[in-house]
């Protein structure tokens, strides 16, 4: 950008005040005062997200085909009503394995990409699933507070509901957590990893990943757990973690605690 | 400039890209579909900005070309519901600052559109004649007398408001 505007856009070089008369300076005035409070309005989300939107289309633009593989079966017993729909843990190795060379454009440029640039995710909103902490931190609340407090990794859920994929202790000593929302459907859903601090749940990324492909969709057969973790997500929990993943038993006894150490 | 700075940048401009749409229209609704139609066309774009230039003016002239599409569209071209309406709703209580700014509105509504986007680019968003020329894409000399005509008409129908009441 070039043009000796300031941060309102008041450069208005053409017309020194030097040469205007009074009526136009006067002219001037009465529309600043008309429009210029518009500035200081707050930006209406539905603004704002469209930058959103466009991460999250171009997130599915470049992401690769669905791998059509066997999905595991589940670990825990579905929902009462529930659909059989196998969960999708994470196989840390078979992922790095698999994807090198893969999504690796889309992760970085997910990693790059602040918490804020991708908060209004399919299915994630400020104020439902996400608040801000006093400390700018993003807190899980609502059913992804909920599913992260209480759900095993790798459970069947109703599609669309959010799923845990793995847990796993940080460097730090903290409980980490990654889970999917609404990304069984045909439209982009969202992964994500939240650690626990406090008594919540630190939301410390959110991207997001391609609906499933027009063939699997149309056969009811659901995305696999390896086609559904964004590259920038299991690079944060390789530079988190510390030892294994949890087990399900692990993860019981720590949900019986209600994940305090 | 990378791609991820262009769309920082542009999320930096709404502010100033809602003032733009509210002195095309005064109906915040209308003027933030305006943005949205705008920004959505931009992002789908973005390649073909070109760095080094102003990005407001790149903006503006999306925001511009969208405006006269949704009124084609409408079938209503130059035809900005003008606020009287609003007018009614001032209670005694309103401050004169208040009533001016609704003035300012009705007057705006009532220029020709091409005066009008003249005025949005140069009086309020401090583009430069020549700036204001290529979003328009009109020779600079066109700018300069269409926004003499529009000062003159909006002095006739403001009068003598006071602007600090």
């Amino acid at each position: 950008m070039n043009g000796p505007t300031d941060s309102r856009g008041d450069s208005r070089p053409d017309l020194p005040p030097d040469h205007e008369c009074d009526g136009d300076r006067r002219l001037r005035a009465m529309l600043a005062q008309t429009y210029d409070p518009v500035l200081d309005e707050p930006v209406p989300e539905r603004l704002s997200a469209l930058f959103d939107a466009h991460a999250a289309r171009a997130a599915t633009a470049i992401a690769p085909a669905v791998a059509p593989q066997a999905a595991p079966s589940p670990r825990d017993a579905a929902p009462a009503g529930a659909p059989d729909i196998p969960a999708p843990t994470i196989d840390l190795d078979a992922e790095r394995r698999r994807r090198r060379g893969g999504w690796l454009a889309w992760g970085g440029m997910a990693a790059g990409l602040a918490l804020g640039v991708l908060i209004g995710a399919k299915g994630i909103a400020p104020g439902g699933e996400l608040e801000r902490a006093a400390d700018g931190a993003w807190v899980a609340r609502g059913s992804l507070a909920q599913a992260l407090d209480e759900q095993v990794s790798g459970v069947a859920v109703t599609p669309g509901a959010t799923r845990v994929g793995m847990s796993f202790l940080s460097r730090d000593g903290q409980y980490c957590r990654a889970f999917l929302v609404d990304a069984s459907a045909s439209s982009t859903g969202s992964a994500g990893l939240a650690c626990r601090g406090g008594d919540a749940w630190r939301v410390r990324q959110i991207v997001a990943v391609a609906p499933r492909s027009p063939s699997a969709a149309a056969s009811g057969a659901f995305r696999t757990a390896a086609s559904l973790w964004p590259q920038a997500l299991l690079d944060d929990i390789d530079d988190l973690r510390e030892g294994d993943t949890l087990s399900p038993d692990a993860e019981r006894v720590a949900i019986s605690r209600g994940w305090s150490r | 400039m990378s791609i991820l700075e262009l769309q920082s940048a542009l999320a930096a401009l709404l502010p100033r890209l809602r003032r733009f749409a509210r002195s095309l229209t005064h109906h915040r609704e209308d003027a933030d579909d305006l943005v949205q139609v705008a920004v959505e066309r931009a992002l789908r774009a973005l390649d073909q900005y070109e760095p080094g230039t102003r990005l407001d003016s790149w903006m503006f002239r999306i925001m511009q070309n969208a405006w006269i599409d949704e009124q084609r569209a409408r079938g209503r071209r130059a035809e900005v519901l003008a606020p009287e309406e609003s007018g009614e709703h001032v209670g005694v209580s309103e401050t004169g600052r208040h009533i001016a700014r609704l003035s300012v509105e009705a007057a705006m509504a009532r220029l020709p559109e091409e005066q009008r986007l003249v005025v949005a680019l140069v009086l309020v968003e401090g583009l430069p004649y020549k700036d204001a020329a290529q979003v328009l894409e009109l020779p600079v000399g066109t700018v300069t007398s269409r926004l003499a005509r529009a000062k003159d008409a909006l002095q006739q129908l403001l009068g003598d408001g006071d602007i600090d009441a």
